[in-house]
Formats: C-alpha cells, structure tokens, sequence
C-alpha cells in the first residue's frame, strides 16, 4: 500500500478514465423515459432491424462454432510454424479495420469477384458473412486457448481406455475446454451483435434484408433519436447481460 | 518375456534410447528427474512421440517401427495412470472409473477392489489425495488392461496414506499378476513392490536386476543416493 497522499496522482487519472468510460452509458440510460422509449421502439426500422440482427448474429455465430471447433483444435495441436501462421491468420480479422474486411468481402464475393457468381453481396446472406469474418476469430482464439489448457496425459488416459478420438473430444476435450468455449462464443455473439462497417459495405442498408441494428441506430439518427437511443439501449443490454452470463459460466474443468 | 523394449528418438534435449527386457511382471522404474522415466511410460502408452523400436508386452505387440507396426492407444490395452492420476474432473466418480469399461461387472469389481464403491456419486474435485489415486487405479484396471503403467502412483500421498497404499499395491499387484510398469522415486516402494529393477539415466537404461543386486552394487551415483535414503 502507498502511504499518505502519495498515491493520489495514481488514483486521478485512473478514477478520470473509469468516469470518461463510464459517462456515455449513464448518459444513454439517464436521457430516456419509459414513454420516450416506448416510442423509439415502435418506430417502424426497429422490429425488422432487431428480427434481422438476432437471426444474422445467431447465424453467424452457429456457423463460427461449426467450422471454429475443428480448426481450434487443430491448431491447438499443431506446433511450431503451422500453429503460429494458422494463428496470425485468424487473429488479422480482429486488427483489420470493419471497413477494409467489407471492401475485401466485395473483391471476393462481389460482381467480377472470384466467387462472385454466387450473388452474396447486398443479402441477408452477406449480412452473415460480414458477422462471421469479424466474429469467428474471437471465438476460434478462446477455443484455442481453453483446448491448449486440457492436460496432454487426461487426452492418452482417456485414448488407453479405448476411446476413439472422436469420443475423447467430445467426452473430455469439450467438456475440458467448456468454460473457454463459452466464453468464445459470448464475444464472438457480442461482436456479431455490433457489427458494422463490414455489414454496411458489402450487405447495404436495406430494412428488412440487412440493416441490422447498428445500421438502424445509423438510419434514425437524423430523423428520430428516439429510435436510435431504444436501440442502443437495446444493443448495450443485450452485451451487459452476456457479459453478466459469461461471469456465470460454472468454471468446471478449471480444477483438477 | 514378459517386457521387450527398444525405443530410440529425440524429444527436445533428451536423446531416448532405452532398452530392456524383463520376464518379472512388476518392473520399477528409477531414474533422476529429466531421465526419461514418463517418456518410457508414455510411448508404451501410445503417445505420439515420434520414437521408433520395438515394445512388446507378453503376447502383444504394441510397436514395431521395422515392419510399420505402431498400434493406436485405444487399441493397445494398458491401463495408464499418470502423475497427477489424470482423472477427469467433469466426471463423478463411478463416471471416471466406467469411462472406457464395456463391461459393468467390471466397473464393480474394480471399485470395490480399491474400495471406491462408497464414492461413485461423489465429484473428483472433492476426493483425498488417497481417494484419487484408488479411482485412478480402478479406472485403469476397469477396462481390463494386459499391462499396466503406474507414474509415481505414490509420491503425491502424504507419508501415512503412502505407507498404508504401499503395502496395498503390493499385495493388490502380486496377487492378479497383471504386468505392471512402476516409476517411483522411493527404494521403500522397489522394496515394497518386488520385481525387477530398472535404472535409467539421461534417457538409457544403465543398470537392470534384482532390487537387492543393485543395492548392493550401484552402478550409478543416483542409485547409491536412492538406497540411501531407503
């Protein structure tokens, strides 16, 4: 402990930052009223734009477990120069700016692009992919990291007992793993939720199709605040109570 | 011959080239930390090491680099109990020791032959140290094993539990005449257990017989320092 009032220029900058973080969500709460909000929902781009978001995010983050299980695990068990590409390669979605991953998106899948022909850009279906580029990293870079924790020994223990190694995976592996799987999935759900640039560039802006809520919260702004701030607010609820879920997750497997 | 081992690799800086045979069913392995006693225990597992010879146990082949024979854990039939006893914490205890067993009369007898049938229910993270080790055992032999491979199995006891689980094993172990692989760190244990004495050293086995053969004459510093303190 710092004695007398020495510690007084570390406790000032640190309780100015936590208030600077803290003053734009008590002012998105503080501003409204039940009413105000009551009438931001019933704005006509919200129901769609909050029906579009949960069924893209979800999507996206069904799609991101799907293909992010295998290829964390391979990853996690391959050593040196492979693992550490493979990494890097995962990771570079999480740094690249929305913007660059959405014009990227366009190049590869829009008119005159590689995969072109399948007609993505401007769909429901790009709005998925724009969720999932950004998304699955989060949730590949957990499971990565929770499978790289389950003990060597338990993995042969579980092979000598005659257990193939699809029944040791999900037997002992995932259930090993499950609090970082969990937790994997929470960001990369809160990170679909949120997605932006990404949507915007390679889906568009069309109620109904793919303007999720982040792109409504844009659209309203200049003509009703009040449907913008209820759906911020809806967007900042729905991450506190995923972050308050993963601080639930029962961290079974974290003893031994 | 009941044990006929050749194993021969790289695994970082320990350069493995262990070799010994044996007709006694229990075998104690020794040897100085680093010396390659787990790395033994694992590769006759069936960890992949990438270390290439010969392993045989009794009838069984588990390893044969020459004419590309390595048979895959699951189908090698040794009941591996790691340091640690490797149990799985999201399984209670009937769980663990059913885990792999196909047969249920199996999974009774194993439980009640380390007295673990009263803890099925129980969860592992709330087991003794002592308590661990017997599912650890029960689980191992649960699936039938033609051999077993037991890591330090009591160096994590505290030194009453030791002593009482000391002469259990022994007896436990002379009595069903399973061919088992011991890695202690303790002459009371080579003592207690019988069988045959392994020495190892910087991944090479450099000394090999009778416990009281090697007492008598150690050919390493590390084993006069071993039945020393014995």
């Amino acid at each position: 402990m710092i004695r007398g009032w020495r510690w007084l220029p570390f406790a000032l900058p640190g309780a100015a930052l936590l208030a600077f973080l803290a003053v734009p969500l008590v002012a998105l709460v503080a501003t409204t009223s039940p009413s105000a909000l009551r009438a931001g929902l019933a704005h006509p781009l919200v129901g769609p734009a909050l029906l579009l978001t949960i069924r893209t995010s979800t999507a996206a983050v069904a799609l991101a477990a799907l293909g992010g299980l295998p290829l964390a695990w391979f990853i996690a068990r391959s050593r040196g120069r492979v693992a550490a590409v493979l990494e890097t390669l995962v990771a570079l979605p999480i740094v690249i700016p929305p913007a660059v991953v959405g014009i990227a998106l366009l190049l590869a899948f829009g008119r005159g692009g590689v995969f072109g022909g399948l007609g993505l850009p401007f769909t429901s279906a790009a709005v998925i992919a724009a969720q999932l580029t950004v998304a699955a990293p989060f949730f590949v870079q957990s499971a990565v990291a929770g499978f790289r924790n389950v003990d060597d020994d338990l993995i042969l223990v579980a092979q000598t007992l005659g257990a193939s190694g699809v029944r040791v995976f999900f037997r002992v592996v995932i259930p090993m793993a499950w609090p970082s799987l969990v937790a994997g999935l929470g960001l990369a759900w809160a990170r679909a939720l949120g997605e932006f640039g990404a949507t915007l560039l390679f889906a568009g802006n069309m109620s109904g199709f793919t303007q999720t809520m982040p792109l409504a919260i844009y659209a309203t702004l200049e003509s009703d605040v009040q449907a913008a701030q209820a759906l911020a607010l809806l967007l900042a609820a729905a991450a506190f109570v995923l972050l308050l879920l993963l601080r639930l997750v029962p961290r079974r497997g974290a003893s031994r | 011959m009941t044990w006929r081992v050749r194993l021969a690799g790289r695994l970082g800086a320990l350069v493995v080239a262990l070799e010994f045979e044996s007709d006694a069913s229990i075998v104690c392995v020794v040897g100085p930390n680093g010396a390659g006693k787990t790395t033994l225990l694992r590769a006759i597992a069936g960890a992949p090491l990438g270390l290439v010879g010969r392993v045989e146990v009794g009838a069984h082949t588990l390893l044969d680099s020459a004419r590309g024979v390595d048979v895959p854990p699951e189908a090698r039939r040794v009941g591996y109990v790691p340091q640690g006893f490797g149990l799985f914490p999201h399984l209670d205890v009937e769980a663990n020791v059913a885990f792999g067993a196909r047969d249920p009369a199996a999974v009774e007898a194993a439980m009640e032959r380390f007295s673990v049938t009263s803890l099925r229910a129980r969860s592992v993270g709330a087991l003794s140290g002592g308590e661990r080790q017997r599912v650890a055992l029960a689980r191992a032999v649960a699936s039938r094993p033609a051999c077993l491979l037991l890591d330090e199995p009591l160096s994590a006891l505290d030194a009453r539990t030791r002593r009482a689980m000391r002469g259990f094993l022994a007896e436990d172990l002379a009595r069903e005449g399973t061919p088992t692989l011991v890695v202690t760190h303790d002459a009371r244990d080579v003592r207690a257990l019988g069988g045959e004495l392994v020495a190892v050293e910087a991944g090479r086995v450099v000394q090999r017989g009778a416990p009281e053969a090697v007492a008598a004459r150690p050919a390493h510093p590390f084993l006069e320092e071993l039945f020393d303190i014995g």
